[in-house]
């Protein structure tokens, strides 16, 4: 009961992260390393609004997120506008988004020097039992808000015009410019998006990754991992390959070692891109046919 | 033979034939100084990874960030095998072996490694490969931190080394230390033109700008990646053999992922695709990060390579090298551009006619 638990509650947060990172790479063909930034970032302005405004959860929140969306503006304007369409851009937006995350990290050293910092805990310290297994308010409430935040991703992709010319772009990017679907406003939109969705899942990891300056590497790894197994541009691969990849490190921690979870993982990966090259998406797509 | 001394044009001969003098020439004036011997070793190894990646990232187009991960893995067991020990630990003498031999071993340590990897995953399209390998080198990493007899957290040390006892911090021994190092940057730029001016080089090159044409000519994408794969990943392998015998330890730092990123910054900013490339960025960033690297603000000599990188990335399109070519173009095309104006600006003699006489 108790892996059940953790893995639902990593596989909520990890899914938040892989989704952002998938959309980035099947609409617009961009491999954004610079999630891990925007991760650092978004966790130092929870911490920030939480010094400086108030320790309301709410405000928390609303820290991290924003400055997770602002993170991504800055990816878009910086990175994405300058280099789309030119040569080698899947290449150059690659190394660019790198050399953005580098800058980003050492200027957190600078400001705000190695030390971790502390974030209040953000939905109390109560304690229900299922089954004899203790849950803390930290899981059941990172559980829940995460997916309603993936539940209404889900909403907004399929209801409204910008989420439909998303979905256009991440199907046929040609089909998509064709029928006058604006790639730049639609690449805004999704970075700012995701990095919205990385500042989420920031706050809500905040009890397990502090703020420091290079606390973002690991999301990113995990995001990556996920966004790859579930096959890059799928939701619903995206949603099972994180309760995969969750399933997989809960197993791994309880029955063999921390420090063989990226081990299993990897492994994991292998075998099912070893079936489908397009990892769970490709599975999906051989199961409909 | 005659393949290895065909440089492409005059320029690139006049490039090698500097960078050897420049090297002979800063070897000879501060051959007595620890702190460029201690650079130049770093510089060695650093470009001699740069010169094979840029063989599998560059010639092949295969992403692949797992090179950090060979280096690491082969250094350890070249580090074990040559009588290295947990810190604190007395085993000198136990398992201690030649240093030639340590290389072989690494060597194959590190192609095993690379058809380990590449047999399930090669044929894996660019940025699942990409990120596989990225996932790769952090559990090499992972795994390695778990084995006890690898030393764990602490590392190994007192592995076998180039330089006898008697040698270290001496003139002598800084000269051969950078003897080696150039062997072992010209070992590599050998390996490097044989594969990438080869067949092998011209059959990755045609399947990594069409994969569909390669196939169509009769091109088994499959194993020319696989081949190259296997061949830098030996290369590399050794590599790290050469870094337990340059300084006799090894710890977990060498699976740093800042030093994956600092390596990978060296071959964009130099310019993939070229051999040129891997030794002009890894100069620039190296001497940046070393520059920095003593400092009281340590954190500005990343803040630094970020900003070139990004810059570089930005502004070109195949980095430094490519550079000098993308201006002449640039000027070239603003010239013709200016032409065609000046011929739209002075009518023509048809327009000059009055019309009706």
């Amino acid at each position: 009961m108790t892996d059940l638990i953790v893995t639902v509650n990593l596989a909520a947060v990890y899914g938040l992260i892989a989704v952002g990172i998938s959309l980035t790479w099947a609409g617009l063909g961009f491999l954004n390393l610079a999630s891990g930034v925007t991760f650092a970032a978004s966790l130092y302005g929870a911490w920030w609004a939480q010094e400086n405004i108030s320790d309301h959860p709410a405000v928390i929140f609303l820290g991290g997120i924003v400055v997770g969306a602002v993170a991504g503006a800055i990816i878009c304007v910086a990175v994405f506008l300058p280099l789309d369409g030119k040569p080698n851009w899947d290449t150059r937006s690659m190394v660019a988004s790198l050399g953005l995350s580098l800058i980003g990290i050492y200027t957190f050293f600078l400001v705000f020097g190695p030390q971790r910092k502390a974030i209040d805990l953000l939905f109390g310290t109560t304690k229900f039992k299922i089954g004899g297994t203790t849950i803390t308010a930290d899981k059941s409430g990172a559980i829940i808000c995460a997916t309603i935040v993936m539940a209404l991703v889900v909403i907004g992709l399929v209801t409204t015009k910008t989420g439909l010319g998303v979905r256009a772009l991440t199907q046929n990017p040609e089909g998509a410019a064709l029928v006058g679907i604006g790639r730049k406003q639609a690449a805004f939109a999704i970075l700012v998006v995701s990095g919205a969705l990385a500042g989420f899942s920031a706050v809500l990891l905040s009890q397990i990754f502090y703020p420091e300056p290079n606390i973002g590497y690991l999301p990113l790894l995990k995001g990556l991992i996920v966004a790859l197994l579930g096959g890059l541009g799928s939701i619903l691969g995206t949603v099972i390959a994180a309760v995969l990849v969750a399933a997989t490190e809960a197993v791994t921690v309880h029955y063999i070692h921390q420090g063989w979870v990226l081990v299993t993982q990897l492994a994991l990966i292998a075998i099912v891109l070893l079936v489908r090259p397009r990892g769970v998406a490709g599975i999906l797509e051989a199961t409909r046919a | 033979m005659r393949k290895l001394l065909t440089f492409r044009s005059a320029g690139d001969a006049t490039f090698w034939g500097g960078c050897l003098a420049a090297a002979l020439i800063l070897n000879f004036i501060v051959y007595d100084n620890a702190v460029f011997s201690g650079h130049w070793v770093v510089f060695a190894l650093f470009a001699s990874i740069n010169l094979m990646w840029m063989l599998v990232i560059g010639t092949a187009g295969l992403y692949s960030f797992a090179t950090i991960g060979v280096v690491g893995s082969a250094a350890y067991i070249g580090a074990w095998i040559s009588g290295g020990s947990q810190a604190g630990e007395d085993l000198a003498g136990a398992r201690s072996l030649n240093v030639v031999f340590v290389l072989l071993a690494t060597a194959a340590v590190g192609a095993l490694y690379g058809a380990i990897v590449a047999a399930p995953t090669i044929r894996l399209r660019g940025v699942y490969f990409a990120l596989f390998t990225i996932g790769l080198a952090a559990a090499s990493r992972a795994l390695i931190e778990e084995q006890s007899f690898l030393g764990q957290h602490q590392g190994l040390s007192g592995a076998a080394r180039f330089l006898s006892q008697d040698l270290i911090a001496t003139e002598n021994g800084r000269t051969i230390e950078f003897f080696v190092g150039l062997a072992l940057i010209t070992f590599c730029l050998i390996v490097y033109k044989l594969v990438d001016a080869g067949r092998l080089g011209l059959l990755l090159r045609t399947a990594r700008e069409s994969e569909g044409v390669a196939r169509g000519i009769g091109v088994d994408v499959v194993r020319a990646r696989f081949a190259v794969f296997i061949i830098s990943s030996a290369v590399l392998g050794m590599i790290g053999g050469f870094y337990t015998s340059f300084y006799g330890s090894v710890s977990l730092t060498i699976f740093d992922f800042n030093t994956l990123l600092l390596l990978f910054a060296m071959i964009v900013v130099g310019g993939l695709g070229s051999a040129k490339g891997a030794i002009v960025g890894t100069a620039l960033l190296l001497y940046i990060d070393r520059t920095y690297a003593d400092i009281d603000q340590p954190a500005w000599r990343y803040i630094w390579i970020g900003i070139i990188m990004f810059a570089i990335t930005i502004l070109t399109t195949r980095g430094l090298v490519g550079l000098p070519s993308q201006i002449r173009a640039y000027v070239q095309r603003r010239r013709a551009r200016g032409a065609a104006g000046e011929a739209e600006a002075v009518p023509t003699p048809s327009e000059l006619e009055v019309p009706g006489l």
